[in-house]
């Protein structure tokens, strides 16, 4: 009920969608440096593979030579040379 | 820059996780609120950095998912400070070197007099030192530009004195004045000319000749008497040297004449003429040209002056010709010794002092065989060669 009106609420006010949103906002800058803001947890990482749950379901950042290089509470950076990403399951709330 | 600066500053702590949940212990971390860095999985384990104050906070995280937390690496300022600490000497070491050298730089370590000639160094530092200016004082303190105007109105021979300091050495640059120099020659009787010395009567001082001593021009021939009471020198400042010293000294001179002559004479005729001029102009109105054969002009201009230096532009000019006339003399060589005598005789009479006897008298003629005469006078005196040297 609450998240209808504030959605709603974020149309009428022109908000962007982040600040609306409880969904990750993923900011890539050219092929190394990714930034996850918003997430819930890391599910699992490794040199190749990056999995992040979200609100939106989880994520996985696929490449070479992963690392997060800062983890914060609500904000991930991660660098190293990304090969794919992609969404998986989860359910919408 | 500043970020690494942070990172050092706060210190870094570069640690090996090992575990079966590490995406778990993760998550359990930034939970806490700390913040990993450069978080990596290897073969071993998770490499990851953490701030040194964070380290302590992670033990909970651990010890829920049963992960071991190995240190691997530390860095950064706190490390460094520790590593300091426990070499406590070498640290007081430098702090008291270097606060030696800072308190030593502020002193005055040495003191140096240049440009002096005749003052005397030593007194000059000894002067300065009662003035304050000595080693091992804060040179802050100084007023250098005082002690200068003091030392300077201490020392009389110095025209200017200037202190400079440069670290931890001062100097003082001295200026001295330039004395007249007092001759050693004052007070002593030196002799007026060369002679032969014949006598000597000495009054006051010390004889430095001997009768029959052929004496030169200038020489000392009585030395002023030393002083050695303080009283007379009050009275007398140089002492005079008194006494007469008699000698044979000889005067000469030589005479000329030829036995013919050419020579143009003023016939003693002169002819005035008036005229005017006008700025170069020159318009003579009595007699215009010479009237003789050979003549000497002489210009007179009379200018009537106005006031100041404004003149009248039209000048009264006068012309006086002066005749001459050529004289062709033939003498005989008794004429000619004669005339030659009596120009030598003139010449030494010049050269004698006034009032002397004269004692001898010869006359030379010389032999010349250019067709004049040539007569040397020789004079001999007797007379007192002391006078008092001039200063």
């Amino acid at each position: 009920m609450f998240k209808k009106i504030q959605t709603s609420v974020g149309e009428v006010l022109d908000f962007p969608p982040d600040v609306v949103g409880e969904g990750p906002k993923i900011t890539i800058t050219g092929k190394r440096q990714i930034m996850v803001e918003n997430y819930i947890s890391i599910l699992n990482f490794s040199e190749e593979e990056i999995r992040l749950e979200t609100a939106e379901g989880d994520i996985f950042f696929r490449g070479k030579g992963l690392m997060l290089k800062v983890i914060l509470a609500t904000e991930l950076q991660i660098e190293g040379e990304l090969s794919s990403f992609w969404f998986d399951g989860g359910e919408t709330k | 820059m500043f970020e690494w600066l942070r990172t050092f500053w706060y210190g870094r702590i570069l640690f090996l996780a090992r575990g079966e949940h590490l995406a778990h212990f993760v998550n359990q971390v930034s939970k806490e609120g700390i913040i990993l860095y450069h978080t990596q999985k290897s073969e071993r384990g998770m490499r990851a950095q953490i701030k040194l104050a964070d380290f302590r906070r992670l033990r909970r995280p651990a010890r829920r998912t049963h992960t071991r937390v190995h240190i691997v690496a530390k860095y950064g300022w706190p490390f460094v400070a520790a590593r300091w600490w426990r070499r406590k000497g070498l640290l007081i070491g430098i702090v008291i070197i270097a606060s030696v050298l800072t308190i030593l730089s502020q002193l005055v370590l040495s003191i140096s007099v240049t440009g002096n000639k005749n003052l005397v160094a030593a007194d000059v530092i000894e002067r300065a030192e009662k003035l304050g200016l000595r080693t091992w004082v804060y040179s802050k303190d100084l007023d250098l530009n005082g002690i200068a105007k003091s030392l300077q109105e201490q020392l009389p021979d110095a025209a200017w004195i200037g202190i400079e300091r440069q670290g931890t050495s001062i100097q003082i640059r001295v200026s001295e004045k330039t004395r007249p120099s007092i001759p050693d020659e004052v007070g002593n009787l030196v002799a007026s000319r060369a002679g032969i010395v014949k006598e000597i009567m000495v009054i006051d001082g010390t004889p430095l000749i001997h009768e029959g001593e052929t004496v030169r021009a200038g020489q000392v021939l009585i030395k002023s008497p030393q002083v050695n009471n303080m009283s007379s020198a009050k009275n007398a400042p140089v002492s005079v040297a008194r006494g007469f010293v008699r000698a044979r000294v000889w005067y000469s001179a030589e005479g000329q004449i030829p036995l013919v002559e050419d020579k143009v004479e003023e016939s003693g005729r002169v002819a005035k003429g008036r005229g005017i001029k006008i700025g170069s102009r020159v318009i003579m109105l009595t007699a215009q040209s010479s009237p003789f054969e050979q003549s000497r002009e002489e210009v007179i201009t009379q200018s009537i002056k106005l006031w100041r230096n404004w003149r009248f532009p039209v000048e009264g000019i006068r012309v006086d010709h002066i005749e001459l006339h050529n004289v062709h003399i033939e003498r005989t060589v008794s004429e000619a010794r004669q005339l030659a005598e009596q120009i030598a005789r003139a010449e030494v009479q010049k050269k004698l002092t006034q009032g002397v006897p004269i004692v001898l008298e010869t006359v030379k003629v010389l032999s010349d065989n250019s067709g004049s005469e040539r007569v040397r006078v020789e004079v001999e005196t007797y007379e007192d060669l002391a006078v008092y040297a001039n200063p």
